[in-house]
């Protein structure tokens, strides 16, 4: 947690916000709680309160995002764009193919945290790759 | 030719509209169209390489977008809406030369709009990162049209911007956040740049453009597949080439001005015959 304190544009976006984010690597999880800029409390099981939203995704989608591979941006967008033929594009969903990871739960809290959350995947992310804790 | 012409700003009224454009350098025109949620800054640098090698670099701002109104109080929600705007700018700024055009992202769908329906007006079309056919890539987005809808929007938006830069641009900090502050447009003038690029669809409208046109891909850029890229040029048959451009992404008039200033110069003069009044 370290790096992600450090990181002044995090703290700023959380400011203002006193909730959870459930992080989901495959059957790996990792419960937080913000509060006032700063992750107070880690789990690696959800609590019986639940969560106030989440970041889920394959263990292959947070080691692009770890590796530099794919954006933020580019893996919670919908939409079919890594295929090679028109004809795989059109399929399974086309635009609305769902994203690597999904972010779910309050929409409002996590819109207000869209670049806190981007940077604490991001954060996680590089830090799992690191460490090579993504399984 | 001078290296140094200067950027002027000018209004002109189209559809009883207030329209903003950049304007730079003397000769054949090019009218430049930017990317959703943005405006003319996009080609500041662009502009003075293209006065310098003989054109006259036009950039609007499309309605809606930072000093140009919308039409009728209304964001445009299809890319033929700003398409026929474009092509209304263009006959009402470059009287009496035919203009070349550029258009990036949604700026590239417009680009292919106009080769579908008014290609005879164009010298010659240049689309960069956008496609014939937009709706595989993102989804509709009408549902996200108010900012009281989605507080995400915003910052997803600009950081969709942003992120898609080539990687060596992507690793330079002070080039990223200058993008970003391009990007600060009205949420509701680029969520209809979104809908009108999840809903664009010229494919069968491309089998008789009677200009060249060039069609640019970065290849680092995540929101434009190359398959969709190669797609659209083979609708448009021999009229069409593709370049796909090394270590660029989303935007090469703002990563890259001077590769595409030659790029597109030479282009325009081996296909038209009509080197620039350098």
């Amino acid at each position: 947690m370290e790096a992600l304190h450090a990181d002044e544009e995090f703290v700023a976006e959380a400011r203002w916000f006193d909730g959870s984010i459930l992080i989901e690597a495959g059957a790996q999880r990792l419960w937080l709680k913000v509060y006032r800029g700063r992750v107070i409390e880690v789990f690696d099981f959800i609590p019986v309160f639940g969560y106030t939203f989440k970041l889920s995704g394959s263990p292959e989608a947070w080691t692009m995002l770890g590796t530099g591979e794919r954006t933020f941006t580019d893996l919670v967008s919908a939409g079919s764009r890594y295929l090679d033929t028109v004809e795989e594009i059109e399929a399974a969903g086309g635009g609305y193919r769902p994203p690597e990871i999904a972010i779910e739960g309050n929409g409002i809290e996590a819109g207000r945290m869209h670049i806190a959350s981007m940077r604490l995947a991001g954060c996680l992310a590089r830090t799992a790759v690191g460490a090579e804790a993504i399984a | 030719m001078s290296t140094d012409a200067p950027i002027t700003g000018h209004y002109v009224s189209i559809d009883g509209t207030r329209t903003f454009y950049d304007a730079c350098g003397e000769g054949t025109p090019v009218v430049c169209v930017h990317t959703a949620g943005a405006d003319s800054r996009e080609y500041q640098y662009l502009l003075p390489l293209l006065a310098q090698r003989g054109y006259r670099g036009l950039a609007l701002d499309l309605p809606g977008h930072s000093r140009s109104y919308p039409v009728g109080w209304e964001p445009h929600r299809t890319i033929n809406q700003h398409a026929e705007f474009v092509h209304r700018f263009a006959q009402e700024v470059c009287v009496g030369s035919k203009p070349v055009m550029i258009g990036c992202s949604i700026g590239g769908c417009i680009a292919f709009d106009l080769a579908a329906n008014h290609s005879e007006d164009f010298l010659a079309i240049v689309p960069m990162e956008g496609l014939a056919w937009g709706s595989p890539i993102l989804p509709f987005p009408a549902e996200l049209e108010r900012p009281a809808w989605s507080t995400a929007w915003k910052p997803f938006l600009e950081y969709a911007a942003v992120e898609s830069l080539g990687k060596p641009m992507l690793a330079d900090p002070e080039k990223v956040k200058e993008l970003w502050w391009q990007h600060q447009n009205a949420h509701q003038a680029g969520n209809g740049d979104i809908q009108g690029w999840a809903s664009h669809d010229v494919r069968d409208q491309l089998g008789d453009v009677r200009c060249p046109v060039l069609i640019i891909k970065g290849a680092d850029d995540f929101w434009v597949p190359e398959p969709l890229i190669r797609l659209s040029a083979e609708l448009i048959g021999e009229q069409a080439e593709v370049r796909i451009l090394p270590d660029i992404g989303h935007y090469p008039m703002f990563e890259d001005p001077a590769g595409l200033a030659e790029l597109v110069d030479a282009f325009v003069s081996s296909r038209t015959g009509a080197a620039a009044a350098g």
